[in-house]
């Protein structure tokens, strides 16, 4: 027989009922045989429902959310602090265990005078300074500066027929510097209301956003600079390195070919000679190794070498902007033929350069997919988080140089490399969890990609990405029989992704691979060419140039967060 | 600086994002993202929806601040923001020709399990993986047989664990339906979960 006061069973259970009415309750309960058995079977209910799973928080939530929210509201973003440089105490510090005493007393005395200056004159700050040579080298834009779209191709080389040819897969090109007004598709927030675009497009935004940007590019145009690179070397790459990248780059220099190019032997198909199929990629890894230690085409010690390089990958230019034909998986080609152009325009300021490294980097805009990613082709049904890696570097070099066209780019691919990344940080190729040659090397570029996708990367996400890079941080394994347990790729992208990281795991992780490094190469200079698993692809040229980059890594760009 | 946010109350946090503090605002999210996704995840059985909408509650949040009286719980403001976006999605389904929801979509115990499924010492044999994932299948299909407003107030008292008094203010109705609508939907599934009780 039912009973009225069952009804009291759950708000009884959940101390819902008032204190005064639940004694009595309790005994009604107890005496009443229907609401004893309905209370054992509400309690257990309740107890089933509190099996019920729930869920955690995906590792780019919080992110997104932020993204989001200054995207909607960009007051809030706070001007980025530029990267501290060297303090002279700090550049001391480092500097006198490498002098000899007699330099020490000599400095001393220096210093003395050049406190006795400072009555007279007030120094100016390090931040002053390096504006002071950021418009000197570099003056920021006053507004979209779009060079002439060719009509014709031409230029350089003896391929130039070529870059006339017109690649029915693209649309047009739009080579200016203006910024996207419209995100594109799939970018974080898709239901956020749209801002009016003017809002977006604050100029003020930008101008707080890219001040840090502009410091940036002082330090790849002081590339130059011997005493940039010096003491970058002294702060984080340690001894060694110096002879060990001149010892590379002249090997490089030996195996150039007559057009220019670095091509492969052809270790595929065992025939004689060469294959082609990836030399615009390593022709630009070389030219990258000459650019990071601050030879140019118009300065250093390698000028003849850099020219001839880059006269090729103009040669291989199409009217498009891609960097090479559009056969095999071309988009690796691309984005390093095109990151090689980029640096040497921003190293040099060379207007015969600013189209095509402008153009180059277009298509690699145009070329991203519609989810953000990028694949072997341009606008692919598939994302390669490998292919999109070296995508997101050159864009990003790209915005350093002012570009701000690549940013809604940018932020589409953090998107996607957010997507792709699991719980523990770890990176998918295709999709997430995907791993068909491990995670280590996937990990080391999606890690890098987000650094460099977003002004904002999540820290959370970023710690776990370290602990696992960290967990197997590049082994010494320096003898042949081990080389193609090797993975060049792990360690190039780790490397630029623990440098950025900073100091936490800086140490653990560079000074193993540097010593590896050192004591694996070859009397000539070179890396061997079964020194790393992709050695078929890439060969000699592949391992050295990979080689002397990743020694580079401390020169070759700054840290972008404190 | 986290860390110095992480000790100040909401009302505060609030008070410092309508001053444009952006790490209020992060903290905000990292203190209530989860209840929020899970809110939406009971609701949807999705979790990327339910990601979505949580991100939703947090933009539409800092429109809202300035009606949000210090005196009152924050989570009862927070979950009044989510429920009448949760309505105004179901509107727009509606609307739209509806969005089915699969009772027949498995239960996540791969990538979106939670993670402490995946990092515990023992790994789960496959016949508890198999009793884990039919006790989690029937639970939702229990939950999904209530009417949505039942449903809302069973997530918020059982599963976010509100007192009736929060969800009363939350749904904008008397505590007393509060607590029938709960009686009533607890009085469906204690038949419904007869089968989950016993495992």
């Amino acid at each position: 027989m039912k009973c009225d006061k069952a009804a009291e069973i759950t708000a009884y259970l959940k101390g819902e009922t008032p204190e005064a009415e639940r004694e009595p309750l309790r005994t009604h309960f107890e005496s009443c045989d229907f609401c004893s058995k309905e209370l054992e079977r509400f309690d257990r209910t309740l107890k089933a429902l509190g099996r019920m799973e729930s869920v955690d928080p995906s590792p780019g939530f919080r992110w997104r959310v932020r993204e989001a929210f200054l995207r909607a509201h960009p007051e809030f973003l706070e001007p980025p602090r530029a990267p501290e440089p060297l303090t002279l105490w700090q550049s001391l510090r480092h500097s006198l265990a490498y002098v000899p005493a007699w330099a020490i007393s000599v400095a001393a005395h220096v210093i003395l005078m050049a406190l006795a200056a400072i009555v007279f004159f007030t120094p100016k700050s390090e931040e002053q300074k390096l504006e002071e040579k950021i418009i000197q080298a570099v003056p920021p834009r006053k507004g979209p500066a779009p060079p002439e779209f060719p009509e014709q191709g031409g230029g350089r080389g003896k391929h130039g027929d070529k870059r006339a040819r017109i690649d029915p897969e693209m649309p047009p090109v739009e080579p200016n510097f203006t910024p996207d007004p419209q995100p594109g598709p799939g970018i974080i927030g898709p239901k956020q209301p749209r801002k009016p675009s003017e809002e977006r497009n604050d100029p003020k935004l930008y101008d707080r956003v890219l001040k840090k940007d502009r410091y940036l590019l002082a330090f790849l145009a002081g590339r130059i600079s011997e005493s940039q690179r010096k003491t970058m070397r002294i702060t984080f790459s340690g001894e060694g390195t110096e002879p060990a990248i001149r010892s590379a780059l002249d090997w490089l220099a030996r195996n150039q070919q007559p057009n220019g190019s670095w091509p492969s032997p052809a270790f595929k198909d065992k025939k004689e000679g060469f294959d082609y199929s990836y030399s615009i990629g390593l022709t630009g890894l070389a030219l990258l190794a000459y650019l990071a230690e601050g030879h140019t085409h118009r300065t250093g010690d390698y000028t003849r070498t850099v020219q001839k390089g880059i006269d090729y990958l103009l040669s291989e230019q199409r009217r498009v902007g891609r960097i090479g034909v559009d056969q095999g998986n071309y988009m690796y080609n691309h984005a390093l033929g095109a990151l090689a152009l980029l640096e040497a325009y921003m190293m040099t300021r060379e207007e015969t350069l600013a189209l095509p490294s402008s153009m180059a980097v277009n298509y690699t805009v145009q070329a991203q997919n519609e989810d953000g990613g990028w694949g072997y082709t341009s606008r692919s049904d598939e994302n390669h988080t490998t292919v999109g890696g070296w995508q997101i570097l050159l864009l990003r070099v790209a915005l350093l140089g002012g570009n701000q066209g690549v940013i809604s780019s940018l932020l589409r691919a953090h998107d996607r490399v957010m997507a792709m990344t699991d719980s523990e940080g770890k990176v998918g190729y295709r999709m997430r969890s995907e791993f068909p040659n491990g995670y280590l090397g996937l990990t080391a570029v999606g890690m890098l990609s987000h650094q460099l996708s977003t002004h904002t990367p999540d820290p959370d996400v970023l710690a776990r990405q370290a602990d696992v890079l960290l967990e197997r941080a590049p082994v010494p394994g320096v003898e042949p029989a081990h080389f193609m347990m090797n993975d060049l790729y792990f360690a190039y992208f780790g490397s630029l992704a623990m440098h950025q990281y900073g100091d936490k795991g800086w140490a653990k992780w560079w000074s193993p691979l540097r010593d590896k490094l050192l004591k694996t190469q070859s009397a000539d200079g070179s890396w061997p060419a079964n020194f790393d698993r992709w050695w078929a692809q890439g060969g000699q040229v592949y391992s050295t140039a990979m080689a002397a980059l990743i020694l580079e890594t401390p020169v070759r760009y700054p840290r972008l967060f404190d | 600086m986290q860390g110095d946010w992480d000790k100040v109350d909401d009302a505060e946090l609030i008070a410092a994002i309508q001053k444009g503090k952006l790490a209020a605002f992060t903290t905000l999210v990292d203190r209530h993202q989860r209840s929020l996704i899970n809110f939406f995840f009971h609701l949807s059985w999705d979790r990327q929806v339910a990601e979505d909408c949580a991100q939703d509650v947090f933009l539409r949040l800092y429109a809202h601040l300035g009606t949000y009286e210090p005196q009152a719980k924050f989570t009862t403001f927070l979950f009044r923001i989510a429920r009448n976006l949760w309505i105004d999605r179901m509107r727009s389904e509606a609307a739209h020709g509806g969005k089915a929801v699969s009772l027949e979509a498995p239960v996540g115990f791969g990538e979106d399990a939670p993670l402490s499924d995946r990092v515990s010492a023992r790994a789960p044999t496959p016949v508890e993986i198999l009793a884990r994932r039919e006790t989690q299948e029937a639970l939702r299909r229990a939950i999904d047989l209530l009417p949505e407003e039942q449903k809302t107030v069973l997530i918020l008292s059982e599963l976010q664990g509100l007192k009736y008094q929060e969800i009363a203010q939350i749904l904008e109705i008397p505590v007393g339906t509060v607590k029938s609508r709960m009686h009533t939907a607890m009085e469906k599934l204690k038949d419904l979960l007869s089968d989950v009780e016993q495992r």
